[in-house]
């Protein structure tokens, strides 16, 4: 794995797309081709044989393999989408694809499916941009997030189309109760909540911590402190670690959609998150944080991931707005607003991330 | 929809000689010839070859065919003119009729002959995803961070309808717009419904409920739950909307839409509270 600007030779907005290499399929670069697949919030490539722009698009049409399917790469690219040509001429890459893959109505797919499709073209060797064709005619407003009445390069697919996020706005202003400020102070013991979130104010931090409190005590995810949860907050002790190891790591639980924060075995933070949906898991296993962006953008989906934390391929914690109680994300950990900066913060590179499918 | 404009509304135009007291035969008895100017997000969007339609998909596309339906006239077939002006323009066309959304001026009536409009793009309300309590009145909103793109009808709905106590957040395009509502930089947004109800279709998680149109400052108390059916006072209003000459087909069409695939009718679900 390695920074892929230098490789490619590609504008800075590409600082975030992942060079993935298949064990053992590098050792003739002329004989290759890459191929841009997904994994969590970004792109990743993959090395397949050939090296013509046709065998580069065709691989991508074939999708990821049994095996990179197991590491959770996926594609937006309809399964079964005929290639019906790929002409190189002056530069641009005129492929002439069947009407599937213009299939769907979700606007993260479909801009993706062209995001993979312009990354994997790009990459061969005279390749500068691409006319995306659909049944031998030029879209218009199939995929959104792209002008597809004219050649796309690297560049249009890569570059943030926005600025960064500013900060969020407030919440609408509410009165403190001793009721509300007792419950919080009661999640924070337990470290749902952090300390300085305790002053008696109902709010969204506040239903988020219900809702983590919720997933690790297996009740309704509804973010209402009611009778039940009120019951096993009573009872309820502080979370403990399901694995063992040194210093300060986090583990990701994803049967509870839940982060622990481990300070040299003590949990310290117990916190909401949203993982991978159904055919976008993210993946299990041990790993470290080894990049760090304080306004990530995610290429294929296109939307800016704050404080984001990458600890395998185009996977991260990363700020979201979007937190319900399920699994629903592209891959990555998302974290509500009130705690994605405090995990950027703890999770310099080197972090341990442990990912855990089952946390019984 | 930019403020000074006249309203503009979404018709459905037949190409007809202006006096005309009955509607020319078809071409082709048996091919309905129906000129689009693509690509208008969630109303017509494909892919064509010169002026020929390979792919069409969305609301009028929809349209056209239940039309089509209803003359008895077994296929359809899309003619794409780059040109939107071309649809007004009153000279001599290779389509039966058009479909497209059209600010109607007394100009462009004396050269084609409009059917009376099928949908408004009025304005509606979009919130963000998760924000709680969801307002239920107009005065509700007024204490929120609002947001609309500068100099539209939408910004100056907030100002004179909304009447803020917050100073709203305005922006340079619709992109940003819902990019904004996405990332919790506004409450909700204010503009045209046809947008508003074609991003929350495109991607449904990313947003909150859909309060809208506001017309007559009544939309909020007619909010309503996703997917619930359109009431039947809408109903009604696109039946006597329809093309004179095909009654029913229009509104056969919006409710067939909805009913096989409500995300995919942003229109029809943008305009379920009117």
């Amino acid at each position: 794995m390695g920074d892929i600007v230098g490789k490619l030779g590609v504008p800075a907005a590409l600082a975030t797309v992942v060079l993935v290499l298949a064990p053992g399929a590098a050792s003739s670069p002329s004989a290759t081709v890459k191929v841009a697949l997904l994994q969590g919030e970004q792109v990743v490539y993959v090395n397949r044989n050939g090296s013509t722009l046709r065998q580069a698009v065709a691989a991508l049409l074939a999708g990821p393999t049994s095996a990179e399917r197991g590491r959770e790469l996926a594609t937006a690219v309809p399964s079964g989408t005929p290639l019906r040509a790929a002409t190189l001429a002056n530069g641009v890459a005129t492929v002439d694809l069947g009407e599937r893959f213009a299939t769907g109505t979700r606007a993260a797919s479909l801009s993706a499916r062209v995001t993979q499709l312009v990354l994997t073209a790009t990459s061969v060797p005279g390749v500068n941009s691409v006319r995306v064709q659909i049944k031998g005619a030029t879209p218009l407003g199939l995929f959104p997030g792209y002008v597809t009445s004219r050649p796309i390069t690297l560049r249009d697919a890569t570059r943030p189309e926005v600025p960064p996020p500013g900060p969020p706005a407030p919440g609408p202003p509410t009165d403190p109760t001793a009721a509300v400020r007792a419950l919080q102070q009661r999640l924070a013991d337990l470290s749902f909540l952090p300390a300085e979130a305790v002053d008696g104010k109902t709010g969204e931090q506040t239903r988020f911590a219900v809702i983590a409190f919720q997933k690790w005590q297996g009740l309704a995810r509804d973010g209402v402190a009611g009778p039940a949860t009120q019951v096993a907050l009573a009872s309820a002790t502080r979370p403990t670690p399901r694995t063992t190891g040194p210093g300060n790591r986090f583990e990701v639980l994803l049967d509870r959609q839940l982060t622990l924060y481990i300070e040299n075995g003590t949990v310290v933070r117990t916190l909401h998150v949203s993982t991978g949906t159904t055919g976008f898991e993210t993946p299990v296993g041990r790993y470290s944080v080894f990049r760090k962006e304080v306004n990530s953008w995610s290429v294929p989906y296109k939307v800016w991931l704050p404080w984001a934390s990458y600890f395998v391929g185009g996977v991260a914690f990363h700020e979201s707005p979007d937190m319900p109680a399920q699994a629903a994300s592209h891959g990555c950990v998302r974290v509500p607003r009130y705690d994605s900066k405090w995990v950027y913060d703890h999770a310099p590179n080197g972090t341990p991330v442990t990912v855990l499918g089952s946390s019984r | 929809m930019r403020v000074g404009a006249a309203a503009a509304l979404l018709a459905c135009v037949l190409a007809l000689p202006v006096g005309a007291t009955a509607p020319p035969p078809l071409e082709d008895p048996s091919e309905l010839v129906v000129g689009v100017s693509m690509p208008v997000t969630g109303l017509q969007v494909g892919a064509v070859r010169g002026r020929s339609v390979v792919l069409a998909k969305g609301l009028e596309i929809d349209l056209a065919r239940a039309l089509a339906k209803r003359l008895g006239v077994p296929r359809v077939r899309f003619v794409h003119e780059p040109l939107f002006s071309t649809l007004v323009s009153g000279r001599p066309a290779d389509w039966d009729l058009a479909l497209a959304a059209i600010t109607i001026t007394p100009e462009r009536a004396r050269r084609v002959d409009f059917s009376k409009p099928y949908l408004t793009a009025d304005q509606a309300v979009l919130m963000r995803e998760g924000f709680t309590p969801v307002p239920t009145s107009i005065a509700a909103l007024r204490g929120l961070q609002l947001c609309s793109e500068r100099a539209t009808t939408g910004a100056r709905a907030i100002v004179d309808r909304i009447k803020p106590t917050r100073k709203p957040r305005l922006v340079a395009n619709p992109s940003q717009l819902t990019y904004d509502l996405y990332s919790d930089r506004c409450d909700a947004i204010v503009f045209d419904a046809p947008v508003l109800g074609a991003a929350r279709a495109a991607a449904p998680e990313r947003y909150g409920p859909f309060a809208g149109p506001d017309r007559h400052a009544r939309a909020l108390r007619h909010r309503l739950p996703e997917g619930q059916p359109a009431p039947r006072e809408r109903e009604r209003g696109v039946e006597r909307a329809d093309s004179r000459r095909h009654p029913g087909a229009a509104a056969e069409a919006l409710a067939d839409h909805r009913r096989r695939d409500a995300p995919r009718a942003p229109l029809v679900a943008s305009f379920r509270t009117g």
